[in-house]
């Protein structure tokens, strides 16, 4: 039995038009000889009746003082994905096709409790092989599982990707061939954001690492927990377009199954929103001082579920990123935030050293603590400590998971950005990537002259 | 947990189960050492800054010194090399008669984990388990699945046990006596380390 997982987003699904073309792509599979699963996430995106954020501005608005219980949640939001699914039964049904709609607890998908971002323990696809061997087309509602218990539980983020990508992991052992295709509104893997990159082309093939990346540096790709599961289970994973006839999409895999052409390039440029950069350098330079305050800095925003970009550390100085969006509530957080430092064994003052930060617009906390501190400094090191703040940033990155070995990479970045006027405030790198933090407004410019340098263009190989 | 499918004298189907387990356990799987690296810090007395940073970076790719953990500083640059780069590194860098800073036998510790960006938390915790182990950490990185600690190699092994036993992992990874099994599979595979920019 050759079995397809083919998993439709919420803009494949949003309208009568667009579910018929995606039961085109279903049907077209069907006379290819695949026996077909299909993966269905909520109808449409924000505003939507039945999307997501919809049925849960539904639930928070009947007492927004009262936050609704994480099972309620999920309970609520994965209505989204049956009743899509349900929809897209009937679809095919009218369309001549023998279907079965699922959830995901009867697709036998088993999770753990932890609500509104649960993790796949097991699958039973049993049910889901018995209804293909009875020539059925089986739809499951993505991004959604079931407890030991009954309980349903929904997947977080990437959750319909994930479904899809499991599913295809579990039917493995029942299939003589598998393969996952995933359909979104474009055609595959891009190596830039079309809408700043005219020039940005649908890669033929990515390896898992690379997608990965790219979704961590900002791309809007294939959630990596799914091409995690089709790394470790070794499945064929496309990217595919809902909405075009054009033949192909990105054909996602381990680097060793992939044509060798492809392990030593630059693989595309990403760019991650909205960013503030915040520097911090202490007056006293002392290292060890410096850890302790990156280390309470940390604790407040790990509290917050606050998550920091481009960290970096030197002598005495230290920096970071953060989304713009949290920049109102890390000043709240930080402004006049007060660092104790013990000297130790001290009998004379000072008995030890206190930090005292500024990163408001309006300093108000900051001032405020300082005049309070005026009293304490006849027995502790008072230091101020004002934040450099660089306001209006974006991070650029340069996917190069398979660059190993070759000086110049961040040479010809540099350069590239320095010929298009450019600044760059802050680079980072790692394994995969070689990020650049620069002004929002040279975004677009940035990724173009990128792009263009690495020759990642259209008229550029495949 | 594997059932396979049988056909009964009754003429009733049994489908074998397969259960798969799909998601490996979020959080924090493995350290990794790499070492030895060193670190180095160029400070630039012109006001052409962004020039002479570049100028190095294209001297050091000249030079074939493949440099990591670039971090651009308000009078500078700083990076790091691998050991087998450092005297050439450091022969450019005199040759240039720029002002630099040296560090060596220093090691990176990787702290591995899936879903990073799903991790909220995991700097902090990683310098709370580093400054209680007496680990200073020189400088640091991130990527889809790790986050990077310049530390001193010397400390390189405390960091290493530290954090294992703070992400209770320790209990199944061991130290290797050659260090170049504890580099990431790609390192290993090609013999570079870390990826040079």
């Amino acid at each position: 039995m050759r079995i397809l997982v083919q998993k439709f987003g919420g803009t494949s699904v949003d309208s009568d038009e667009h579910r018929q073309l995606a039961a085109t792509k279903v049907i077209r599979a069907i006379q290819d000889g695949w026996h077909v699963v299909v993966v269905v996430s909520a109808i449409g995106r924000a505003g939507a009746p039945y999307a997501t954020d919809t049925l849960v501005n539904t639930l928070r608005g009947v007492d927004p003082a009262v936050l609704p219980a994480p099972r309620e949640m999920d309970l609520m939001m994965a209505c989204g994905e049956i009743i899509s699914t349900v929809v897209m039964a009937q679809t095919l049904r009218s369309r001549g096709f023998d279907t079965v709609a699922l959830t995901g607890g009867q697709a036998g998908i088993a999770t753990d409790y932890d609500f509104g971002n649960a993790r796949i323990l097991s699958i039973d696809p049993s049910y889901i092989v018995r209804m293909l061997e009875q020539g059925k087309v089986v739809l499951v509602a993505g991004f959604q599982g079931v407890t030991h218990y009954g309980a349903i539980t929904t997947l977080g983020r990437g959750g319909s990707d994930t479904t899809g990508s499991a599913l295809g992991a579990a039917l493995k052992p029942y299939a003589d061939e598998i393969a996952v295709e995933i359909y979104t509104d474009v055609d595959g893997v891009k190596t830039a954001d079309p809408r700043m990159v005219a020039d940005a082309r649908t890669l033929l093939h990515a390896t898992y690492e690379e997608v990965a990346e790219m979704a961590h540096q900002g791309a809007k790709v294939v959630h990596p927990r799914a091409a995690e599961i089709a790394n470790n289970y070794r499945i064929p994973l496309w990217v595919k377009s809902t909405f075009t006839d054009i033949p192909g999409g990105t054909l996602i895999a381990a680097s060793d199954e992939l044509p060798e052409d492809i392990r030593l390039r630059v693989t595309g440029v990403t760019h991650t929103g909205k960013i503030v950069y915040l520097r911090f350098d202490l007056p006293t330079g002392d290292e060890d001082d410096k850890a302790h305050i990156e280390l309470e800095i940390y604790r407040l925003l790990q509290r917050e579920q606050i998550a920091l970009y481009l960290n970096s550390t030197h002598g005495g100085a230290f920096a970071f990123a953060i989304a713009r969006e949290h920049l109102g509530r890390v000043r709240e957080l930080l402004d006049g935030l007060v660092v104790p430092v013990q000297l130790g064994g001290r009998k004379r003052p000072p008995y030890g050293r206190i930090y005292l930060l500024g990163v408001g617009s309006r300093r108000s906390a900051f001032l405020a603590q300082k005049k309070m501190l005026e009293d304490a400094t006849a027995f502790v090191e008072v230091h101020t400590v004002e934040a450099e703040v660089t306001e209006n940033c974006t991070m650029v990155s340069v996917i190069a998971a398979q660059f190993k070995g070759v000086p110049g990479v961040m040479a010809r970045i540099l350069e590239t950005l320095a010929r298009v006027n450019v600044p760059a405030f802050q680079t980072a790198d790692s394994e995969y990537s070689i990020s650049v933090l620069v002004p929002e407004a040279d975004a677009t410019k940035a990724t173009q002259a990128l792009h263009q340098e690495f020759g990642l263009g259209k008229t550029n190989g495949a | 947990m594997t059932e396979q499918s049988t056909i009964t004298s009754s003429g009733s189907l049994t489908i074998r189960r397969e259960t798969v387990h799909f998601e490996k356990e979020r959080g924090v799987t493995e350290i990794r050492v790499l070492r030895p690296v060193a670190h180095v810090t160029v400070e630039f007395a012109s006001e052409h800054l962004a020039a002479d940073r570049l100028a190095l970076l294209q001297a050091l790719a000249a030079s074939s010194v493949p440099v990591f953990l670039v971090k651009l500083l308000p009078n500078g640059i700083s990076f790091a090399v691998r050991a087998e780069n450092t005297a050439a590194c450091q022969n450019l860098l005199t040759d240039r008669k720029a002002a630099f800073t040296l560090l060596s036998n220093l090691a990176v510790v990787y702290t591995i984990a899936g879903a990073m960006r799903d991790l909220s938390g995991i700097m902090a915790a990683i310098y709370e388990t580093l400054i209680g182990a007496g680990v200073r950490v020189q400088q640091t990185g991130d990527a889809y699945n790790a986050v990077l600690c310049l530390v001193d190699g010397a400390l390189a092994d405390s960091a290493k046990s530290a954090l294992e036993q703070r992400f209770e992992i320790g209990k199944t990874a061991t130290t290797p006596a050659d260090d170049s099994a504890t580099l990431p599979a790609d390192a290993r595979e090609s013999g570079t380390g870390l990826k040079s920019l």
